[in-house]
């Protein structure tokens, strides 16, 4: 499900909105992930406090989030975007992929809490494709 | 069994009685149907699905709304056996409205984002786990008759 002008243009905008509070943006849905799906905390058993306010979730919701908005601006070519952070998650980290799909779940939820009345369907939908996009292009060194 | 802590138990009853139901259930299934479009399939009678704002404005997708969450409503007033209080439901879904059980995960999602943007910061990360642990039992429930 390729990204259309409108999906792009929709994507930009809200990211626009959305900049100035990516931190807290990545912070809020990085801690309700690992909250919501306990699964994902076997990827994070090293850091301890996996409580959603701790410092460590705090920076790598923040970390996640940077690197989202270097995919908004690369919109047009997320494979070489992403080629780097595909080979970490691919060969390093080796998170299963499905997990992309959970927590693009958890970052729109907390846009739509965040911006209630921009996240419109129409929004929702240019937002999870530009996600899923994202997910195929992590996962594209995988195998 | 599903086991309900106190804290479950009285979250799903405290966000039934916050939400809006006449908003939620109409919101959440034009989302469904806006963000999903395949899911429009098994609407083909609805009339005028052709774009977001026919499917937000029109009738027959608010009504069925309201009727997604009176079903749910029905899940909540028997929390400790919804498989078989869903008996039923999931025979029509099955067999008369034949849905690929995967689309309940799809308004399930709906459904959350829903509730999360109208509850603002009291949807709190436990609040959601709950919520969304209860939604996963009710997809369960239906799931069951499907042979």
């Amino acid at each position: 499900m390729s990204l259309s002008d409108k999906d792009k243009a929709a994507v930009k905008a809200l990211w626009a909105k959305a900049e100035g509070k990516s931190n807290e943006i990545g912070a809020e849905a990085l801690g309700r992930m690992l909250v919501a799906y306990p699964q994902t905390k076997t990827y994070f058993s090293h850091w301890g406090d996996l409580r959603p306010q701790s410092a460590k979730v705090k920076k790598h919701g923040a970390t996640i989030m940077a690197a989202l908005g270097k995919a908004v601006k690369g919109i047009d070519d997320l494979t070489g975007t992403l080629s780097a952070l595909s080979e970490l998650h691919a060969f390093k980290l080796r998170v299963d992929p499905a997990n992309f799909k959970i927590l693009g779940h958890n970052i729109i939820l907390v846009l739509a809490m965040f911006f209630p009345a921009d996240f419109t369907p129409e929004v929702h939908v240019s937002v999870e494709k530009f996600l899923q996009n994202v997910a195929w292009a992590l996962s594209e060194k995988y195998r | 069994m599903v086991e309900w802590t106190d804290f479950e138990r009285a979250t799903i009853q405290e966000i039934f009685s916050k939400i809006d139901s006449g908003v939620v259930g109409p919101a959440a299934i034009s989302r469904c149907l806006i963000v999903y479009p395949w899911t429009q399939r098994y609407f083909g009678s609805f009339g005028n699905l052709y774009n977001a704002a026919a499917i937000t404005s029109n009738p027959k997708v608010a009504a069925h709304g309201k009727v997604v969450i009176a079903g749910l409503e029905k899940a909540l007033k028997n929390m400790d056996d919804i498989k078989n209080t869903y008996k039923d439901l999931s025979v029509l879904h099955s067999e008369k409205l034949r849905v690929d059980p995967d689309n309940f995960n799809l308004l399930a999602d709906c459904l959350t984002i829903v509730v999360a943007s109208q509850m603002g910061q009291a949807f709190t990360a436990d609040v959601q786990a709950a919520f969304q642990k209860f939604l996963a039992v009710v997809v369960a429930s239906l799931r069951k008759q499907y042979h």
